[in-house]
């Protein structure tokens, strides 16, 4: 196996709860709380969980727009939390990222032309010639017609305008691209034509991609293997089709059964998990999913599930699967 | 079937500096009572204009309705006053919950402040009999701990609780008609599911009609009985659910399933921007369609019927169904 590209190793990130009280202790948002993941070159992660999991600290993380708390973020073998400013600059090139929305993600004012040129004039030194002959194979490159190169994004279309931000993304040649809900505000018939080109990019350029989305129809699609969070941590990790086909962890399987498709005509079919994601402040003890859980046993509330390794590269944090569970023999339902 | 509101040759057109442009062609649309109908189609397919036609609320001067009836129980809507439409129909007897549960409520006000502002106007409820009211309300939206929400400000509340405000705003008035413009848009599949059997189950125990759009083909099967397909303002396909998905008909309903993804193995397959230039005759859709023929720009093509109460606009479709 290669090296991997992204290691992350036990990351954490605290946020501090601004408090009235002068000598109460200080309370912490724990966003992300001790996070292990490898991600191999070429590979494609989907990085799955409610609001409030820590899916996008974690990615905020990645990119050092925020700063972590404690662990490592190694990026190549070089570790990203360490970075001085301009090795990070550096750096950053390889990182790109492309944003939920792409109509507030691209300057209103600004000619295609300069927005997919921005981080080319940034970092390299080109000529107008060399600069608009780039941003044009760009275009091209996302199936935009060369002309684009002169309007302004309210004159496209939300998949269009998603494209020139694609453009953006790949202007400097990244190695790792993060797509944070690419697809979210386009609708279906667009959102087919970026998957589709996104899938194809990825193949010609041997990308390697961190894509959150709450569809898990788009992450299944496009992932090969899928993380899932919540509060936090890490509850669930596999190839995309074993997580889909068969889910070990209650909340895995919880948002699995909750997604409305074609082939469900009742509601009867979708499962509701009850209440909501608990606060990230003082999170439940034990396993912190056993307030939502389904088959919660007393061992839940007492004890943290330690990640267990069920297959190749399976893995789940659920007191169910341990081998001295009766329940687990029995195989969970 | 008890007819509650029926649609009838509505056109309804856009003035824009180009001259108008047609926003909405409606042939015929019917909703029984106690039925939910989908509306599936892209943005700007003219499902929020519907939507917005039903309720009165059309910007006056940039919209022009040609022609065509929207009765409401018997009613032509049209033929109403703005007083009228106010005191009887919007907001008390036809809801509307829309998107973007974000900024739906307003965030300088309590929910009981919102919630009893609409109650105490249309049901003139005061002091402590509009406490009860709004707090059964709540209740009735499953909010736990009702008395404390009212309390409490839209920013206090998640995503899923403020949608639950939001329909119980809708419906506090006894509604019989209920619009739901993507009510769970943005909200975490886990909440979605919550909301959607909310408005089940408030569906069937009050017997509400509910017309429910979304741009998903995916999402309206669940709750819908029947679904409607619409492309440029235009109904091109109509009926049970299950006959819909299953056994579609027009072309642009087959772009919309097979543009949903499933397996990654699968190539998906996606209908073009546009495979030819676009015309102003015929049928609205031959720009885009993989199957248009000559004939197509003849004529723009009525619902055929293809079996029991499903109907669609191709004029590749023979009566009974075959291509």
């Amino acid at each position: 196996m290669n090296a991997p590209l992204v290691k992350l190793e036990g990351l954490k990130k605290y946020f501090p709860v601004r408090s009235d009280k002068l000598f109460s202790e200080k309370e912490w948002i724990k966003a992300v709380d001790g996070v292990y993941l490898e991600i191999q070159p070429g590979e494609v992660i989907g990085l799955v969980g409610e609001s409030g999991c820590g899916k996008s600290t974690l990615v905020n993380l990645l990119l050092r727009l925020e700063e972590a708390t404690e662990g490592k973020i190694w990026f190549d073998e070089t570790d990203l939390t360490h970075l001085s400013q301009e090795a990070l600059r550096k750096t950053r090139r390889d990182i790109q990222m492309v944003f939920q929305d792409p109509f507030w993600s691209l300057n209103p004012r600004l000619l295609v032309r300069d927005i997919v040129g921005e981080p080319l004039t940034v970092y390299l030194k080109l000529s107008q010639t060399q600069l608009v002959e780039k941003v044009q194979s760009l275009l091209e490159m996302v199936g935009l017609p060369r002309e684009s190169l002169y309007h302004y994004p309210h004159e496209f279309s939300s998949g269009q305008r998603q494209r020139i931000a694609i453009a953006r993304a790949l202007a400097l040649e990244p190695r790792l691209v993060v797509l944070d809900e690419p697809t979210s505000a386009i609708d279906i018939l667009s959102q087919a034509q970026i998957l589709d080109l996104l899938m194809q990019i990825k193949r010609n350029l041997g990308l390697t991609y961190i894509l959150i989305s709450h569809d898990l129809s788009v992450v299944h699609y496009l992932s090969d293997r899928i993380v899932v969070m919540y509060l936090g941590k890490v509850v669930e990790e596999g190839e995309a089709d074993t997580i889909f086909n068969s889910p070990r962890h209650p909340y895995t399987q919880a948002l699995l059964n909750a997604i409305p498709d074609i082939t469900k005509y009742s509601l009867d079919d979708l499962q509701t998990l009850e209440g909501s994601v608990p606060s990230a402040i003082n999170p439940p003890s034990g396993c912190r999913f056993h307030t939502r859980c389904p088959m919660a046993m007393e061992v839940c509330r007492r004890e943290e599930p330690v990640m267990l390794k069920l297959g190749n590269s399976h893995r789940a944090a659920c007191h169910l699967l341990q081998s001295n569970n009766p329940k687990a023999k029995r195989g969970i339902p | 079937m008890n007819t509650l509101l029926e649609i009838k040759n509505l056109k309804i057109n856009f003035k824009t500096f180009e001259g108008e442009k047609q926003a909405l062609d409606i042939e015929h649309l019917q909703l029984g009572r106690g039925e939910t109908l989908g509306l599936v189609g892209e943005s700007g397919a003219g499902k929020t204009v519907l939507a917005l036609a039903v309720l009165g609320l059309l910007p006056a001067g940039q919209s022009v309705i040609h022609s065509g009836e929207i009765r409401f129980d018997g009613e032509d809507l049209l033929q109403k006053s703005r007083r009228e439409l106010e005191e009887n129909y919007r907001g008390r007897r036809i809801a509307m919950i829309f998107q973007d549960p974000m900024s739906t409520l307003n965030p300088v006000f309590t929910v009981g402040q919102q919630l009893g502002n609409v109650i105490q106007r249309h049901r003139g409820l005061k002091g402590a009999d509009l406490k009860n009211a709004s707090i059964q309300t709540l209740e009735l939206v499953r909010l736990s701990d009702a008395e404390s929400a009212l309390q409490k400000y839209p920013h206090e509340l998640s995503g899923g609780q403020r949608q639950r405000v939001i329909i119980a705003i809708a419906l506090s008035c006894g509604a019989e008609l209920l619009i739901a413009d993507e009510p769970t848009r943005n909200l975490d599949v886990t909440i979605q599911a919550g909301i959607l059997k909310l408005m089940d189950e408030l569906q069937k125990t009050l017997g509400l009609s509910v017309l429910f759009i979304a741009n998903n083909m995916g999402l309206v099967n669940v709750i819908c009985k029947h679904i409607g397909v619409l492309y440029r303002g235009k109904v091109v396909e109509l009926g049970p659910s299950r006959a819909v998905i299953e056994n579609h008909k027009h072309p642009y309903t087959e772009a919309l399933i097979s543009a949903i993804p499933r397996e990654k193995s699968e190539k998906l397959k996606f209908a073009a921007a546009s495979l030819r230039s676009e015309t102003k005759r015929g049928c609205p859709y031959y720009a885009r369609c993989p199957l248009a023929v000559e004939s197509c720009l003849e004529q723009n093509p009525n619902l055929i019927p293809i079996s029991d109460g499903h109907r669609a606009a191709c004029i590749l479709l023979r009566e009974g169904g075959g291509r």
